[in-house]
């Protein structure tokens, strides 16, 4: 791929892209060795963004409690030295700098931090995997100071292994001398570097503008696919060249995703959008992780093979993180559920539209399924924690995954079903535009959802965070009976689970018709409906409109055999190969 | 050498056609029953369910909810298992049968003699094919991610290659078993030394083991023309033709077999 020498300066928005709020100026200037050991300076510009006057401000060191580590060697404020100024944390993940005065709000101040960053072997998204380094958390940053009810408070815990980050928005300008057998790609866009790199290193220098984070990556004998949307934003994947064929896939996955999103909640803003495709056999360590501008996908496999759409899902995900937690930055170890639940519901709504909404996750051998309906699958199997919870509360993964990704995900889609897919999107719309390159929390969320869908719903949509009960409908009996010259059908339904939603009950009529009759889904029910025709057969919810609902085993009767026709090609299928393993047994 | 096993092959189809025309009979009527079976237990247990049709269609969350309707999963396994357990009982019987007609003795006969010690030989040869399956599905659990970690077809052949020792082991084992059962017909009575004779038999002659090698490869290959077939019509009829195919094959190669024992045999 191009180096340094070739880049031009461009912008690191997009034309009409207004600035937004910069609470730090960060420039970085850094060296790797061959030794995967990071020696750096950090000039950084901290502009007091609360109200009352802080004497200390807190750093955050993620690196410390990923296996590897960030030593800050010197610590000047405004060009006093603070010796001993750094007060580590238990974990050491975040330190507290006393300053030599209290700032003020408003008022800016310029540190300068010399740093060794010693990068581990990758397990937490950030290290070092053969030769391929990804550098996440990599430099000391200033945390996030909040302001509340109870006036200005630092973001500042120790990390947990599930959950991920939360950051400063501001301009970030790093300049890298890296072994000169690496390629280097970061956020933000390449810009000339000035000076030469000493022996046996190349110099590159990344500017991003508006971001709350920067990562890179070095690997040797990288590849570039790219396509250009709009004008003025470069889409590009960054893989090795047994990935080609890979490539294409994300690529397509990230300019649907970035064409889609930018309809629904306003346009891409950055000038470029890099989605990193490390090798297969860098495993979990890298892959499925979102920095602005900057994403790492994969999941490639030529033996999955195309109707496996797990590449896909994997850069859909990540790039809509891109508006749900690049452009509107929450809070990953406090609130995981709100990038990550609102990241796995909009990528899925992308996915369906795209491929199909009964095979958006799967569509191989004759087995197809959606994404929604894999989604619930998963749900099913496993017991889920409740969502809303930090990251560091769960136990394992499993739980975190399925009550931060896959809740608040059955959670929208049952809103979806219940008040339309464009309401939702315009609900989500306003959060993003009401807190564009600025923070955010589930209580902005929930503003939004009331401002655009009413108190009710958005009370609705709480609840069904907030507990981890699920409906569990259950059709009881159908009786028919003739009433004069009418029919009058009986339904007995109940909902078993913990938590009511309304449904609907189908009833297929002797004549082919279906009726349709509302439930409120509340414990058990008695439905009464007469027409010209019996009904031969009743289902709640047969759309799988409350994406909620557990079990459905037992949630609709026939009274005759509609399914004989399938039930014949199923058998005739399970004897052609009943007839292949009998040739391995026989004679 | 080769000429002489090919032509025997030849010949053994010429005289046995009739016998392969009624085992494929046997096996499509044990693989109907057990379409019936399937049949009979998705419509008696679930056959009032609304979600069946769609289950069946292939969507796979309605396929979760089939599988965990208590009875369904027995039900299905008792309607595939049965079937193949009959079979591997009468294969026994069968197989004794074939090998007697081809060295000339009524096929009755030589059924009702080779089937109690074919079973042992069947019994015996479980320790060796389980050995070599558990050697099978350790190397496949170490090199499947690595596989799946494939981007091009060049990735994927490290792994394949490192799966070649353990279907070496099975087909050992199955040659094995194959010429235990020609020195049974032979007039040996004990299960043992049968075995013994049939490993002897593979581990020394490569062109025993290349045979069978062959055998199982176009065996495979048949499996995989069928499994791309598409269309459920043109599925059942290619088939049909592959099951046919397969057991003219079979007789082909239990016909070469019978001459390369010869060979060996003092």
């Amino acid at each position: 791929m191009p180096g340094p020498e070739a880049a031009v300066a461009r912008p690191a928005r997009r034309d009409g892209v207004p600035a937004g709020r910069r609470v730090t100026e960060t420039r970085i200037e850094a060296a790797l060795d061959r030794g995967q050991v990071l020696r750096g300076t950090a000039a950084i510009r901290w502009t007091h963004p609360g109200r009352a006057d802080v004497s200390a401000i807190c750093l955050e060191l993620h690196m410390n409690s990923a296996g590897g580590a960030v030593t800050v060697h010197h610590l000047r404020a405004d060009g006093v030295d603070l010796p001993g100024g750094l007060e580590l944390a238990a974990d050491a993940s975040y330190a507290t700098v006393r300053l030599p005065t209290p700032v003020a709000a408003g008022q800016t101040v310029a540190f300068e931090i010399t740093f060794t960053t010693r990068f581990p072997a990758a397990v937490r998204r950030t290290g070092v995997v053969g030769n391929w380094l990804v550098a996440a958390q990599w430099f000391p940053k200033v945390a996030v100071l909040e302001h509340g009810l109870e006036g200005d408070s630092w973001a500042c815990r120790p990390s947990s292994p599930l959950g991920e980050f939360y950051g400063e928005y501001g301009t970030f300008d790093l300049t890298l001398d890296v072994p000169a057998d690496l390629d280097v790609v970061a956020s933000g866009v390449e810009a000339p570097a000035a000076g030469a790199a000493p022996a046996g290193a190349r110099r590159w220098r990344f500017v991003a503008e508006d971001v709350h984070d920067v990562a890179w990556v070095a690997a040797p004998a990288l590849e570039v696919t790219r396509e250009r949307v709009d004008g003025d934003l470069e889409l590009r994947v960054v893989h090795t060249r047994a990935q080609r064929a890979g490539a294409r896939r994300h690529l397509e996955a990230a300019r649907r995703t970035v064409e889609t999103l930018g309809r629904w909640f306003g346009p891409y803003p950055w000038s470029v959008l890099t989605v990193v495709d490390p090798p297969p056999w860098t495993g979990d360590a890298f892959r499925g992780m979102e920095y602005p501008t900057l994403v790492v996908v994969g999941m490639d496999s030529l033996l999955l093979g195309g109707g496996v759409f797990l590449p896909e899902y994997s850069t859909v995900h990540e790039v809509t993180h891109q508006w749900f937690h690049a452009l509107v930055g929450t809070d990953e170890a406090r609130e995981p559920w709100l990038d990550e639940g609102l990241s796995e519901y909009v990528g899925g709504l992308v996915l369906d539209d795209w491929l199909g909404r009964d095979r958006s996750a799967l569509d191989v051998a004759g087995l197809r399924a959606g994404y929604l309906a894999v989604r619930r699958a998963a749900y099913a199997l496993e017991a889920a924690p409740r969502s809303g919870l930090t990251a560091s509360s769960y136990a394992d993964h499993d739980g975190y995954f399925v009550a931060s990704y896959v809740r608040p995900t059955l959670a929208l889609a049952t809103l979806e079903a219940r008040v339309g897919r464009r309401k939702v999107i315009a609900a989500l719309a306003d959060y993003v535009a009401s807190h564009r390159f600025a923070h955010a929390s589930a209580a902005d969320l929930d503003a939004s959802v009331e401002r655009v869908l009413g108190a009710r719903v958005a009370a609705d949509l709480r609840a069904w965070l907030q507990t981890t009960a699920t409906p569990d409908y259950q059709l009881r009996g159908l009786d028919v009976a003739r009433m004069g010259d009418r029919w009058q059908t009986t339904v007995r339904v109940a909902n078993v689970g913990g938590l009511a939603i309304p449904a609907e009950v189908a009833l297929r009529l002797a004549d082919g018709r279906e009726r349709r009759v509302a439930w409120d889904g509340d414990g058990e029910d008695t439905l009464v409906l007469q027409d010209d025709a019996p009904a031969r057969g009743a289902w709640i919810d047969p759309d799988g409109a409350v994406a909620l609902a557990g079990a459905r085993g037992d949630d609709g009767i026939t009274l005759d055999r509609p399914a004989r026709p399938h039930v014949a090609r199923a058998a005739a299928q399970a004897a052609g190969w009943e007839h292949a393993l009998l040739s391995l047994v026989g004679p | 050498m080769i000429a002489r096993v090919l032509g025997a092959g030849q010949h053994a189809l010429g005289r046995a056609w009739p016998i392969g025309a009624w085992i494929a009979a046997w096996q499509l009527a044990l693989a109907a029953a057990s379409g019936l079976l399937v049949a009979l237990v998705l419509d008696l247990r679930v056959g009032d369910r609304p979600w069946l049709a769609r289950a069946l269609d292939g969507d796979l969350p309605s396929l979760i909810t089939l599988a965990r309707e208590p009875g369904v999963g027995a039900g299905l396994a008792l309607a595939l298992g049965a079937p193949l357990v009959v079979a591997l009982v009468a294969s026994w019987w069968i197989g004794a049968g074939l090998l007697g007609h081809l060295g000339g003795v009524p096929f009755r006969a030589a059924a009702a003699r080779g089937i109690a010690p074919f079973a042992r030989v069947w019994l015996l040869a479980l320790a060796p094919y389980a050995v070599a399956t558990l050697a099978l599905a350790l190397t496949a659990q170490a090199v499947l991610p690595r596989a799946l970690e494939a981007t091009n077809a060049a990735g994927l052949v490290t792994p394949l290659l490192a799966l070649v020792p353990g279907v070496l082991a099975l087909l050992v084992v199955a040659g094995a078993v194959d010429y235990a059962r020609i020195v049974i017909a032979a007039g040996e009575r004990r299960a043992v030394h049968a075995l013994g004779a049939g490993f002897r038999t593979v581990l020394t002659r490569p062109l025993a083991l290349g045979h069978l090698a062959v055998y199982a490869l176009v065996w495979a290959l048949l499996a995989l023309g069928v499994a791309c077939a598409a269309g459920l019509v043109a599925t059942l009829v290619l088939r049909q033709l592959a099951a046919v195919a397969r057991l003219a094959l079979r007789i082909v190669v239990t016909g070469g077999q019978l001459v390369l024992v010869r060979e060996v045999s003092p």
